[in-house]
């Protein structure tokens, strides 16, 4: 499912997870303050840390003393209730790209990593709702010309952004195609 | 191919063919019949496999040979008629289908290597690491699979491998979730085409399962359809 | 050199055009013309009048140099066609059968190469075609509403049209696949997550443009009607762990509506893949296979 070498899956591993420490780290104060110091990172110290590290951090049951792993993370801002009451409502109303910009790469990791199935159910609707209006707009047609063109494309994240140019450059690949014969 | 198994099998396709014509009495044309039409069919539909399977297919050592063979003989032909000098207007006609034929022949068995060299450039790791996929692949691929493998080794070896501690220099290192070696995803999804009915019906693995009947045309992962595309039930599109 | 970057999991149009040319067409020669061998089989030998059976891009060929005329296939004619119009415009759930797989292909080879040989002038043809190609395209993209993980079923989608949308239905179904396969039981770590308790901190202008408090009700309206038929029992007890932490903060509204709608999203309402066929209409399909014989056999290895 990850691909070592794909650009989307190496952003997604940087997006940041809502962590709480669960013992004190010495000397490595820095992670939380962003600056060269001596200090400790404290039991219960809250810190963002990029997915790729809060994975292997939250893993639990390493050993007795750490039966929820060295951090526990809480549900990273895309996927708050907020977010997701939202996507209920009216999926192609929101800012999917003011969220993350790969939101949909983001949640497969969040999802592999808590296998949350109502989260995933939530975010499985919402890409489907919003990939057919991102083709209506790809082809132009009247249907999409009812929502804003450039507003409802500047709340795409990247993976719709890819749907929508592969649609868009079938469609034009076609009517070019069809010219050419008249 | 030899002759003998060529007759064998046009007296085992002119019998469907007179079925076939029974129901459409214009296709009279001599053409259809053949077994050259039927090979060239074939090449046409390898290249459409080829270039929408997410796996990398056996090599059609035969076909391509059968195809290339012929080629040449076109090829010989213009020649022929080039140094006999006849610049009649039928010679000139003659002259122009052969030729249109011969570039879309190759047109065809162009594009079916390139499909192939796309798979193999990303997969080679892949491949480098599995004797059964190197089976499918001619001599000449295999060649080259190789060949790229150890250029690239050497290059990144020299560029910024080689300063690293030997247990972070390799590139097919699959160990701790890390997955470096890039392989044909069989659960993607591919577009098809029922040829014959299927009695049973197909189990896709979640809660769905489908009817496979002549004419229905599908999209669904290569990995539930892939039998049905090796037995010939279906075709990819 | 591997294939370009545009040809990859896809073909263009041209590519599909060119599978279309070795589809057959009746053609009535104008001249004699002795048969030629070619690599695919041999052109037969050509009589003035005496219909034969070529490959388009042959009869395509001696069209330009008049030496035949093309005879359009029955579905091209100006009648069939209006038929065609009607079946589709009827029946927006599937693509009618009357049309043959390479129809757009043939379409355009046949109104670009042979104009002169319809027996309507080409640009009520083409009008036809172009409203037909329309109405299609919006059945193809209201299909596409019911996009999912699993399987698209598009009996009677023509060539052209099924790799108009190949590449948009391929990325967005292997998407949902692979988000799919991250549902439980997979081979994931599962990792326990704190309750979600920032939410009323949260800065409002990342969020949706419309009033929040409105959304809101729509939410809690369409979970309500929602609240019977579902089968929230997996859902339900896997829930509970989570609702035990959240007891133990400040839990609020959204909590509230969250819940609900984890119950409401149980699989059972997973719409279902689109069927373009009338199971039950059987004779039908039989005649739309005889239809089409003629251009699978011309186009496949069969």
């Amino acid at each position: 499912m990850n691909n070592y070498y794909d650009i989307d899956d190496i952003l997604s591993d940087g997006q940041k997870i809502p962590a709480v420490f669960q013992l004190t780290v010495p000397g490595m104060g820095y992670l939380e303050h962003g600056r060269n110091t001596n200090t400790d990172i404290k039991e219960g110290a809250r810190i963002e840390l990029p997915l790729w590290m809060a994975e292997i951090l939250a893993i639990g049951g390493i050993s007795d003393e750490l039966p929820t792993g060295f951090i526990t993370v809480s549900t990273p801002a895309p996927f708050s209730n907020k977010v997701l009451n939202a996507l209920s409502a009216d999926p192609a109303n929101v800012d999917l790209r003011g969220q993350s910009m790969q939101f949909y790469k983001f949640a497969e990791r969040w999802l592999a990593m808590t296998g949350d199935d109502a989260l995933l159910d939530t975010i499985m609707d919402t890409f489907k709702a919003r990939a057919a209006i991102v083709n209506d707009h790809a082809h132009n047609t009247r249907s999409a010309l009812m929502t804003d063109r450039s507003e409802f494309l500047g709340t795409l994240d990247d993976t719709e952004i890819k749907l929508f140019k592969a649609a868009q450059e079938a469609s034009k690949d076609l009517k070019k195609w069809t010219s050419m014969k008249k | 191919m030899t002759d003998a198994r060529d007759l064998e099998i046009d007296d085992l396709i002119n019998n469907l063919d007179k079925e076939y014509y029974s129901a459409h009495p214009i296709a009279n044309s001599a053409y259809l019949t053949t077994q050259k039409s039927r090979d060239l069919k074939s090449l046409v539909r390898l290249w459409i496999s080829e270039r929408t399977c997410p796996d990398i297919l056996p090599y059609a050592h035969e076909l391509l040979d059968t195809m290339l063979d012929r080629v040449r003989e076109q090829v010989e032909v213009i020649e022929m008629n080039t140094t006999s000098g006849d610049a009649s207007g039928s010679a000139k006609l003659k002259l122009l289908f052969v030729e249109t034929e011969i570039e879309r022949v190759k047109f065809l068995v162009r594009g079916y290597l390139r499909a192939r060299i796309l798979k193999i450039d990303k997969y080679y790791m892949h491949i480098l690491n599995n004797p059964d996929t190197q089976t499918r692949l001619s001599q000449s691929e295999l060649r080259y699979t190789k060949r790229r493998g150890n250029h690239l080794k050497r290059y990144y070896d020299l560029r910024f491998l080689s300063s690293l501690p030997p247990s972070l220099q390799r590139l097919d290192d699959t160990t701790g979730g890390l997955q470096m070696v890039d392989a044909p995803d069989l659960d993607e999804v591919v577009f098809i085409r029922v040829l014959h009915d299927v009695p049973s019906e197909v189990d896709l693995g979640n809660e769905d399962k489908i009817e496979l009947r002549k004419g229905n045309i599908y999209v669904l992962p290569y990995k539930v359809i892939r039998r049905y595309v090796d037995n010939g039930d279906v075709q990819l599109v | 050199m591997a294939l370009p970057p545009k040809q990859v999991g896809t073909f263009i149009p041209s590519e599909i055009s060119f599978l279309a040319e070795n589809s057959f067409v009746t053609i009535i020669p104008r001249q004699a013309m002795e048969s030629i061998a070619l690599i695919g089989g041999a052109i037969p030998s050509m009589r003035p009048m005496r219909r034969i059976e070529v490959p388009i891009w042959v009869a395509v060929l001696l069209k330009k140099q008049s030496r035949c005329n093309i005879v359009p296939p029955d579905w091209l004619s100006e009648e069939n066609l209006k038929i065609t119009y009607d079946a589709e415009a009827a029946n927006m759930t599937r693509f009618s059968a009357n049309l043959p797989w390479e129809w757009v292909e043939v379409g355009e080879l046949i109104l670009g190469s042979a104009p002169d040989d319809l027996s309507s002038p080409p640009h009520v043809i083409r009008n036809l075609l172009r409203d037909i190609r329309e109405v299609r395209q919006a059945k193809a993209r209201a299909g596409l509403k019911n996009l999912n993980d699993s399987y698209l079923q598009l009996d009677n989608v023509g060539a052209m049209e099924l790799n108009e949308i190949r590449s948009f239905v391929t990325m967005a179904m292997n998407q949902l696949r692979i988000m799919q396969s991250t549902r439980e039981g997979g081979e994931q770590q599962d990792v326990d997550v704190e309750p979600d308790d920032q939410d009323d901190d949260d800065d409002d202008d990342v969020l949706p443009r419309e009033s929040y408090d409105d959304s809101m009700r729509t939410a809690t309206s369409y979970q309500d009607s929602y609240d019977t038929a579902r089968d929230s029992s997996r859902l339900g007890s896997e829930f509970t762990g989570t609702e035990d932490n959240r007891a133990s903060i400040n839990s609020h509204t959204f909590a509230e509506v969250r819940q609900n709608s984890i119950q409401n999203r149980s699989r059972s309402v997973l719409p279902r893949a689109p069927s373009y066929t009338d199971d039950d209409d059987a004779e039908d399909a039989d005649n739309d296979m005889e239809m089409d014989e003629t251009y699978l056999n011309a186009v496949n290895g069969n």
